[in-house]
């Protein structure tokens, strides 16, 4: 095994044994190889720089490569986009790192030897992120390799599988050319993408949510600060965020829209689906710190005569975020709030039993323009998992979950 | 007059009270914004003002009076022009300074940057508790109790106090320096000679009609180490670090937006 610093300065000779030059940087061909390191730049000071192709390389340990081929067949260095730099674009930069769920900045890179007839091929294998990167680069050139190599052994290692660790690139064209994707962290929780983002610059941020799917990057946002979501959001083409916050919940898609200014909001608005829009901005109407102001207007209705079986089906056919589905809600002959059934009482009762039975006593509702403290001490009071907002009629309009007052209490204290 | 006229006054105004209140919702935004990009200049400018500074200012003065004072016209160049340059780094990149070193120069060029740092800024420690000795007792007050309790004090303020607070609390503090301003005239000086010993006066003093007003500065050992301590206490490595934090923090909480709302959002679908 090598590290990428072990190789950089190496000093390289051809064929014939006669020195070339300094490797100055290691390219891997992400398009062609994912691991392969398949260039080796030559610096030679006043000369231009040569670039060796990995089945050109038959000897490689630290500090010395060995070609089997002549300074003469050796290509001149031509900058490429498509080449990730591991000197300029890896070592001392950020990266995530997809399986521990964080930002960390790589140290060195390890490198596997290939040896195929005759050429040793590099490959990149993990990232070290750990002490022992850190004590190499500081000792490097001070001590000999062998006496850091001992040092190193009793040192806690700290290192990424390769398959993990996910680059950051805010250039969108060079994303491409690098095969950058992020479809691994589409596969995080939203909560713990958001956490990522937060400590990435703003063009970082930017870039990450530009090239996730909307789903993943309106659930990140709606977990994200809402100081960061809505400078982002603000940056964002408007056809491009009202895709992203259509596929918010209306209750946070209004808190994401409260958060800019009033003519990006109406931008915003005006591209999303009227009756999307239209939700939204009745929940905006509402002052922040009030009951209407936390409600989600996504609720599960339905009438006090329905069956078990029937809401069932219902629910099913129906396009609801099931793990926010903690209650149902009742509504009488006047679509006034009668009552809420508990889904784990649903899932528990006969097939036909109508929906008016299995109603929670006692019936607590909130007006839409009750203080939040209001709402905090229902929920504390009759220990609830979601509370209804009716209008001065008695109407159902929204439903408070108890995550959203968890988020306000976190933040009043 | 029918209710379709009064409901129709109404409106009207209710929708005047509505665009005067967005007017002064804009008027405060753009307040707020401001403050929060000048508010990290002022800190840093002041906090560089420090027990420290004020030693090295008033040897300087009180060695070699007039005669150093030219050194502030270069020196407050050499300033703006790092400071600057570590604000608009900070705004365009929204990383640290740190960061940015070691992206660039690399890991070992970041350690050893690091450790003088921590060696300056504990000596930059040391000379603010030997001002807050000094200080305090010209009140009278016992150097073993001033220092302790200013230790504490700032020991609760660092792990307590969020960095939104502690600018507030710096802002206020930066007040004090109003009074530098009386004291200068209260000194009465020169006026005349301080402006004219403003100009570079290894230059001038080569001039016969200024030759009463301006003298030339010796270059001596202690003269040339003075300098040195007035670019050491005036352009200090800590304050590069801070501004371009508190650049980026500020940045990111008032990039064009007004804070607002939950701490963390809710789950989308």
């Amino acid at each position: 095994m090598l590290h990428a610093t072990e190789l950089l300065g190496a000093e390289a000779y051809d064929a014939q044994g006669i020195f070339v030059g300094r490797v100055t940087e290691l390219f891997i061909e992400p398009a062609d190889q994912p691991n392969r390191v398949a260039r080796l730049l030559l610096g030679r000071e006043k000369y231009q720089p040569l670039v060796v192709r990995y089945d050109q390389v038959g000897f490689v340990a630290p500090g010395t490569v060995r070609l089997i081929v002549e300074e003469g067949q050796l290509e001149h260095y031509r900058p490429n986009e498509a080449w990730l730099a591991v000197q300029k674009d890896l070592l001392d930069q950020q990266i995530i790192d997809t399986n521990g769920r964080k930002v960390v900045r790589v140290n060195d890179i390890d490198l596997a030897e290939q040896r195929t007839n005759g050429t040793v091929e590099l490959r990149v294998t993990l990232v070290d992120v750990g002490l022992t990167g850190a004590v190499r680069r500081l000792l490097q050139g001070l001590a000999p390799p062998s006496v850091i190599r001992r040092i190193q052994q009793k040192l806690p290692t700290k290192q990424i599988q390769w398959e993990f660790v996910n680059l950051i690139e805010p250039d969108p064209l060079r994303r491409v050319k690098l095969r950058i994707t992020h479809q691994k962290l589409e596969r995080l929780h939203p909560a713990d993408l958001a956490d990522i983002m937060e400590e990435l610059s703003p063009a970082e941020r930017e870039s990450i949510i530009a090239s996730v799917d909307d789903e993943t990057a309106a659930e990140a946002l709606a977990e994200l600060d809402a100081r960061l979501t809505a400078q982002i959001v603000e940056k964002m083409d408007p056809e491009k965020a009202a895709d992203i916050i259509e596929e918010m919940e209306p209750d946070a898609a209004a808190d994401v829209l409260a958060g800019l200014t009033p003519e990006a909001s109406q931008e915003v608005l005006s591209e999303m689906p009227r009756e999307e829009a239209q939700e939204v901005r009745e929940l905006l109407e509402f002052d922040e710190s009030t009951a209407g102001g936390m409600m989600n207007s996504d609720f599960v209705l339905v009438g006090e005569a329905a069956t078990r079986d029937e809401v069932v089906e219902w629910i099913r056919g129906k396009d609801v975020n099931l793990e926010q589905v903690d209650t149902v809600i009742v509504i009488d002959g006047q679509a006034r709030l009668s009552g809420v059934v508990a889904v784990a009482r649903l899932l528990l009762a006969g097939g036909e039993q109508a929906l008016a039975e299995l109603k929670s006593e006692p019936l607590v509702s909130v007006r839409a323009e009750a203080e939040e403290k209001e709402v905090f001490e229902l929920f504390d009071k009759y220990n609830l998992r979601s509370l209804s907002v009716v209008d001065e009629d008695g109407r159902p309009m929204g439903s408070i979950t108890v995550d959203d007052v968890v988020t306000r209490l976190c933040k009043r204290n | 007059m029918n209710w379709t006229t009064i409901a129709a006054r109404m409106q009207r105004i209710s929708d005047h009270s509505n665009a005067w209140r967005q007017r002064v919702r804009r008027v405060r935004r753009r307040l707020v914004l401001f403050l929060a990009v000048v508010g990290p200049g002022v800190i840093t400018s002041n906090a560089n003002n420090e027990s420290g500074g004020i030693y090295t200012y008033s040897l300087a003065g009180a060695q070699f009076g007039y005669a150093v004072l030219w050194i502030l016209v270069p020196m407050g160049i050499a300033l703006y022009v790092t400071e600057e340059m570590c604000a608009r780094m900070g705004t365009v990149t929204g990383k640290g300074l740190s960061d940015l070193i070691r992206e660039e120069f690399g890991f070992r060029v970041t350690f050893f940057l690091m450790a003088a740092l921590l060696v300056v800024n504990f000596g930059n420690v040391l000379a603010e508790f030997a001002g807050v000795a000094s200080a305090m007792e010209l009140w009278g007050v016992s150097k073993y109790i001033s220092v302790p309790v200013a230790a504490v004090l700032v020991w609760v303020l660092v792990l307590q106090g969020t960095s939104r607070w502690l600018e507030k609390i710096f802002m206020a503090v930066c007040l004090v320096y109003l009074t530098y301003i009386a004291s200068a005239v209260l000194a009465k000086p020169q006026w005349l000679v301080a402006v004219l010993n403003l100009l570079p006066t290894p230059a001038l003093h080569w001039i016969p009609q200024l030759k009463p007003w301006v003298k030339a500065p010796e270059f001596s050992t202690a003269y040339l180490l003075i300098v040195a301590g007035l670019l050491g206490a005036t352009i200090a490595p800590w304050q590069h670090f801070y501004l371009q934090a508190a650049v980026v923090e500020n940045s990111s909480r008032f990039g064009g937006v007004r804070p607002r709302r939950s701490c963390r959002g809710r789950r989308g679908r």
